[in-house]
C-alpha cells in the first residue's frame, strides 16, 4: 500500500501476469491499495483477476485488510525529495555523503555545501511527522501479528527526461509561461545530486523501517545505470513516476521477501 | 582667578553637568575618526552583546553583510540563534585573540592542531562548538570549514565597517599551539583534557597586540576597512581565575576598555564607542540590566544603539526601513529570482499530485477489469 509510487506495482502485477510471469508466490493473496489525497483505491487479486474498489478514506479499509494480511509492504510518498529539489533554488549546492566511495576526494569547493545533517534530518522527519504515516504505522502493528516492509521511493529521471515530461504537465507548463519561464530555461538540480538526494531519503526510509521493527526492502539496483540514475526502461510518464516495468521488477524484490509456506521467520 | 585649561572645557568634560544632570548618551563619545553614511555596508563580531548590533542595524535598514545563511531550498538549515547573528556563522567570539585566528584560519596562517572533535559519530568544530548540524565525515567537516572561512573572508572584503565587540579576557586555549576555544571544552561540547587544555587571562599588552593584529589582517583583505571597537557590558558568567565573579569581571572590562583605547588611539580608521560606559555608568541607575544582574535589558541596548547611530550618522537621512539585504544572499542562479524558483517548485508539486491523481483514475482499475 501506500500513494502514488504504488500504482507502478499495481500495474507491475498485470504486467507480470500479461507476460506470463508468476504474478505472485503460490498461496499468496495480493491486495494493492492506493491512499489518495480525498479517497483510496483497493486492487484485489483473485483468481479471476483484479476487483478495484474505490473508497471514501483509506482508514477503515485499511483496518479491514490488514485483520488479514500477513504481509505489509508500505510504499509511503517518495517525491519528497523532488518536491523540494527538483527545481533549483539559490546557489548550486551540493551535499557530502559519508562513508560513500569518491566522496572524501570530490572537489565541491565551487558549490554550496549544505550539511548532510540537514538533508537526513528533512528526509526522517518527512517521514516521522507524517500524521497519517502515523497512523498507518500504529494500524499495521495491532491486532494479528504480521511482517512489514518499507518500500524505498524511485530513483531520480535524468534531467533530459524530466524536462521532457515537464513539457507535458499542463499545469506547469501554465505556470512557467505566467512566470515567464521558457521551460527550456526551468533550472533542473543536476542528476549527481539528486542522486545523492535520492540516496539520503533512501536512507530516510531505511531507519524509518528500523525504527519500526520493519524490514527496509531498497529500490532494486537493477533499475540504477551507471550514473545513479532509473535507467531508461524504468521512466514513468512524469518527471518523477517510475513505469511498470520498475514495478514488476520491484514486486520481485518484495515477493523475495516474502517466506514461502511454512519458511516463516 | 587664573586661566586654566577646565576653563574652556565643554559641559561633557564635567561629571555634575553631564552625568549628574542633562545626561545625553549622544554626547557621550568622543568624534569618531570617520562617519558613515547609508552606502556603508556593516559586518560585525563579537561577544553575546556584539549580536544586537546586527538586529538593529537591519531593523533601521542600514546595509548588513551576511555571507553565510540557510541555502535556500534548505531553510530549516538554521544553527543556535547565536550563529545566525552575525554576518557568517562564526557564533560569538569572545577574545581579540579568537577574532585573530580566525582570520589567520581564513588565510590560510594558522591551522589548529585540534582540527575536530568526534561524538557519536559526528565532528564537531572546537571554535563552534554549538553547531547543531555536525559533519558526519572528515571530508564534510573539512569542505564546511573551508566553506566557513571563506564566508568568514568575504564579510571582510564586501563590508566598509567592522564592529567587534571585546567581551572576554578569560580563555582555554590548545596546549598544543594556543587555539583559542569559544567555550571551555567539555562545556558546550567536547572532553575537558587537562592535558590538552589550559586557561588564559590575557594582559592589556596581549589584548592591545591582538587587536592591532585584528585590524592589520583585516585590511589585508579589506584595506579601506573601518573599524568600530566597543566593549560589552556583559559580566562574566563565571570565571576560571580564582578570583570572585566580580573581581574577575572588574579586571577583563578595565583591561578590554584600556586595550580599545589604545587600539582606538594609535590605528587609522578604528573608532571606540562607548557601549560599556553607556550600560554601566551609575547614570543608569542601576536599571540597565535585568534582574540577573547581568543581562542588559533591551531598553538600556535600544539607547547604545540610538547613541551609536547618532555618533557615527549625525546628518543621516532616515534609511529605507526594511533594509537593503546583502547581494551576496541573491540567487546565483543567473536570472530567475528565488521567488519564481519557488514558483515553479510548488508548481511542479501540483502538477505531480494531478498527474497522480489522474493516472490512478486509470479507467481499468476504477472500473474493475478481470485479469
Amino acid at each position: 500500500m501506500g500513494n502514488s509510487h504504488v500504482f507502478a506495482l499495481l500495474k507491475g502485477y498485470e504486467e507480470r501476469v500479461r507476460t506470463g510471469a508468476a504474478a505472485a508466490p503460490p498461496g499468496l493473496e495480493v491486495c494493492f491499495m492506493l491512499v489518495r489525497e480525498r479517497d483510496a483505491l483497493i486492487a484485489k487479486t483473485t483468481p479471476a483477476g483484479f476487483v478495484v474498489e474505490e473508497a471514501a478514506s483509506w482508514e477503515e479499509p485499511l483496518a479491514d485488510l490488514l485483520e488479514e494480511a500477513d504481509h505489509v509492504a508500505l510504499q509511503w510518498d517518495g517525491n519528497q525529495m523532488n518536491a523540494r529539489a527538483l527545481i533549483s533554488g539559490g546557489e548550486d549546492f551540493d551535499v557530502i555523503l559519508p562513508g560513500a566511495d569518491g566522496e572524501a576526494d570530490r572537489p565541491v569547493d565551487s558549490l554550496e555545501i549544505v550539511p548532510y545533517a540537514v538533508v537526513e534530518e528533512f528526509s526522517r522527519a518527512s517521514l516521522a511527522h507524517n500524521p497519517e504515516l502515523a497512523r498507518i504505522m500504529e494500524l499495521c502493528r495491532s491486532g494479528r501479528p504480521r511482517r512489514l516492509a518499507i518500500l524505498g521511493p524511485p530513483p531520480p529521471l535524468p534531467t533530459a527526461a524530466v524536462r521532457e515530461r515537464l513539457a507535458h504537465e499542463e499545469f506547469f507548463v501554465q505556470r512557467a509561461t505566467q512566470l515567464g519561464v521558457p521551460l527550456e530555461e526551468v533550472p533542473i538540480v543536476r542528476d549527481d545530486l539528486r542522486c545523492r538526494l535520492w540516496q539520503i531519503l533512501s536512507d530516510g526510509y531505511r531507519a524509518f523501517a528500523a525504527d519500526h521493527g520493519a524490514v527496509f526492502l531498497e529500490s532494486p539496483s537493477a533499475a540504477v545505470d551507471e550514473s545513479g540514475v532509473l535507467k531508461e526502461e524504468f521512466w514513468g510518464g512524469d518527471a518523477t513516476h517510475a513505469n511498470i516495468h520498475y514495478g514488476a521488477c520491484y514486486l520481485t524484490r518484495v515477493f523475495e521477501w516474502i517466506p514461502e509456506e511454512g519458511q516463516g521467520d | 582667578m587664573t586661566e586654566h585649561p577646565y576653563k574652556q572645557a565643554p559641559d561633557r568634560a564635567f561629571w555634575s553637568r553631564s552625568v549628574s544632570r542633562d545626561f545625553d548618551a549622544s554626547s557621550v563619545a568622543d568624534a569618531p575618526p570617520f562617519l558613515l553614511t547609508r552606502d556603508d555596508r556593516f559586518m560585525s563580531a563579537g561577544s553575546c552583546f556584539a549580536s544586537n548590533v546586527r538586529s538593529y542595524l537591519e531593523g533601521a535598514g542600514y546595509r548588513y553583510t551576511v555571507t553565510e545563511a540557510a541555502h535556500p531550498l534548505w531553510s530549516e538549515w538554521v544553527e543556535e540563534a547565536y550563529y545566525e547573528a552575525f554576518s557568517a556563522r562564526y557564533g560569538n567570539i569572545y577574545t581579540a585573540r579568537q577574532m585573530v585566528q580566525l582570520l589567520e584560519r581564513g588565510l590560510g596562517s594558522f591551522q589548529p592542531a585540534e582540527e575536530y572533535w568526534q561524538s557519536d559519530g559526528t565532528l564537531i568544530d572546537p571554535f563552534r562548538p554549538g553547531l547543531r548540524y555536525r559533519a558526519r565525515s572528515v571530508g564534510e567537516f573539512r569542505a564546511l570549514t573551508r566553506q566557513h572561512l571563506r564566508a568568514v573572508l568575504r564579510a571582510v572584503e564586501i563590508s566598509s565597517v567592522f564592529v567587534f565587540t571585546l567581551g572576554l579576557t578569560e580563555a582555554w586555549v590548545s596546549t598544543d599551539d594556543e587555539a583559542v576555544f569559544p567555550a571551555c571544552p567539555g562545556t558546550v561540547a567536547g572532553a575537558f583534557d587537562e592535558r590538552r587544555h589550559k586557561f588564559r587571562n590575557f594582559s592589556v599588552e596581549e589584548v592591545t597586540r591582538d587587536l592591532v593584529r585584528m585590524v592589520s589582517l583585516a585590511r589585508s583583505v579589506n584595506p579601506s576597512l573601518k573599524v568600530i571597537i566597543t566593549v560589552s557590558p556583559v559580566p562574566l558568567v563565571a570565571t576560571a581565575s580564582g578570583q570572585h565573579v566580580l573581581v574577575a569581571t572588574t579586571y577583563s572590562k578595565s583591561v578590554l576598555r584600556v586595550a580599545a583605547d589604545q587600539a582606538s588611539r594609535t590605528l587609522p580608521d578604528v573608532a571606540y564607542f562607548p557601549a560599556y560606559e553607556l550600560v554601566t555608568g551609575p547614570q543608569s541607575g542601576g536599571q540597565a540590566f535585568e534582574a540577573d544582574r547581568r543581562n542588559v535589558c533591551e531598553a538600556a541596548v535600544a539607547n547604545v544603539m540610538e547613541a551609536f547611530f547618532s555618533t557615527f550618522f549625525p546628518s543621516a537621512t532616515e534609511p529605507t526601513a526594511g533594509g537593503h539585504g546583502d547581494a551576496t544572499q541573491e540567487p546565483g542562479d543567473g536570472h530567475l529570482s528565488t521567488q519564481v524558483q519557488q514558483d515553479l517548485r510548488e508548481a511542479l508539486a501540483s502538477a505531480l499530485r494531478a498527474a497522480c491523481e489522474e493516472e490512478m483514475q486509470d479507467e481499468s482499475l476504477v472500473g474493475g477489469r478481470d485479469l
